[in-house]
């Protein structure tokens, strides 16, 4: 063969391989794929507690897409978070650490591991056996804001926002409690403050000793309040309605009593 | 490093034995060095396909281009027709951009529940530099 042929074909084979050798895109490991038939709502949790009962756990990779209404950042909760998406709320209780949320976060919860409970009323998924919360919770977006149902005292007495953030109109703290502190500074429990709408209906405004707002006095006017809609149920079945705040901001009870001119 | 550089330049002799010259250069295309356990199944076991965090994690960080520009120049002076004297200055990154990045590198430690908690790392560029030489031959 011609030198200057084999030089030429040389040179062809080099620049191919030169060319083709290089492959830019990294490899991806294998990743997980959501089985759309193991995406929960909320609504499903409280259909499976009502199916199989308390300490309901899950097995396999569920998963549940919400929004974090309210976190443990002022204290008034602690390793808890409460969560919403269109169907209800929830409560999330002991997590591995603190400040593991964050409101207005819109996450991912691998539910494998978690418990289901009704605690008095309250429903409850609880993650104590899960040592990193971290790896179940992946968070999708930030900064959602969730607005409040505008409700009365009446809504809430139905049930229907349990868990949910709310907005109660038209209530004032019951005129025993107006020269109180939302909790007890220092003190190592919750308290319990009334509030009460113009027909006498009351809800409990239920707060930590260790919130960062446990020694401020509450308001003494009437107006709207804003937190999460929970209930106690006692064992004979009656109910204490409550109300948890996220922070003193959202209690705008600055408006003449209810009765005064 | 960058992948991509190019460097494009003048100079001047002038009859009277002195020189100066100007550079422009540019580099781009580069990329920081991955760690490659984020490139692990280990790495985005807690992920699904949908998750935000999976190209934050294994995208590559690609850096801004950018370009400098260096002069030099010099003198001589012969003495006695048996020695030479001489100098050459020469000004590195004469507009002293210190922004540009030259070169960064992922961690190597990762910690895939705050994925952002160990941020890249960078080397930015040498500000304006100066280098002067002088000779003396004989």
């Amino acid at each position: 063969m011609n030198k200057n042929v084999l030089l030429i074909i040389s040179v062809f084979i080099a620049v191919t391989i030169f060319f083709v050798a290089c492959d830019k895109e990294l490899d991806t490991p294998p990743l997980k794929v959501v089985d759309p038939n193991k995406v929960l709502e909320i609504k499903d949790l409280y259909q499976i507690q009502a199916d199989s009962g308390d300490s309901y756990v899950f097995t396999d990779d569920y998963m549940l897409y919400a929004t974090v209404v309210m976190d443990d950042a002022t204290g008034n909760i602690y390793k808890e978070a409460y969560l919403q998406d269109s169907t209800g709320g929830i409560n999330l209780y002991k997590l591995s650490s603190a400040g593991a949320t964050k409101e207005g976060d819109l996450i991912r919860l691998n539910l494998n591991g978690a418990e289901i409970k009704n605690y008095s009323g309250k429903m409850e998924l609880i993650f104590s056996n899960i040592l990193d919360f971290g790896k179940s919770m992946i968070v999708q977006q930030n900064n959602l804001s969730l607005e409040p149902f505008v409700i009365s005292v009446t809504d809430l007495f139905t049930g229907e926002y349990d868990c949910e953030l709310v907005t109660l109109t038209g209530v004032q703290f019951i005129a025993a409690d107006t020269a109180k502190t939302y909790a007890t500074l220092g003190g190592t429990s919750s308290q319990n403050r009334t509030l009460e709408d113009c027909d006498g209906q009351t809800v409990l405004v239920r707060s930590s000793d260790y919130s960062d707002f446990a020694g401020d006095t509450l308001p003494a006017g009437m107006g709207n309040i804003t937190g999460i809609a929970t209930k106690y149920q006692y064992t004979g079945g009656d109910i204490v309605w409550q109300l948890i705040v996220r922070t003193p901001d959202e209690v705008l009870l600055d408006g003449p009593r209810c009765g005064s001119k | 490093m960058p992948e991509f550089a190019a460097s494009v330049g003048g100079k001047y002799n002038a009859p009277k034995y002195w020189f100066v010259g100007i550079n422009a250069n540019y580099f781009g295309e580069s990329y920081v060095t991955l760690n490659p356990e984020r490139h692990t199944a280990e790495a985005l076991d807690i992920f699904v396909t949908d998750d935000p965090q999976i190209d934050q994690i294994l995208d590559q960080e690609k850096l801004d281009p950018g370009y400098t520009f260096d002069i030099w120049g010099g003198k001589s002076w012969r003495i006695k027709s048996k020695y030479n004297v001489g100098f050459t200055l020469s000004v590195n990154n004469i507009l002293n951009n210190t922004n540009i990045i030259t070169n960064g590198f992922e961690q190597f430690r990762f910690d895939k529940t705050d994925i952002d908690k160990f941020p890249n790392k960078y080397y930015y560029m040498y500000g304006r530099s100066y280098f002067l030489n002088v000779y003396f031959r004989f």
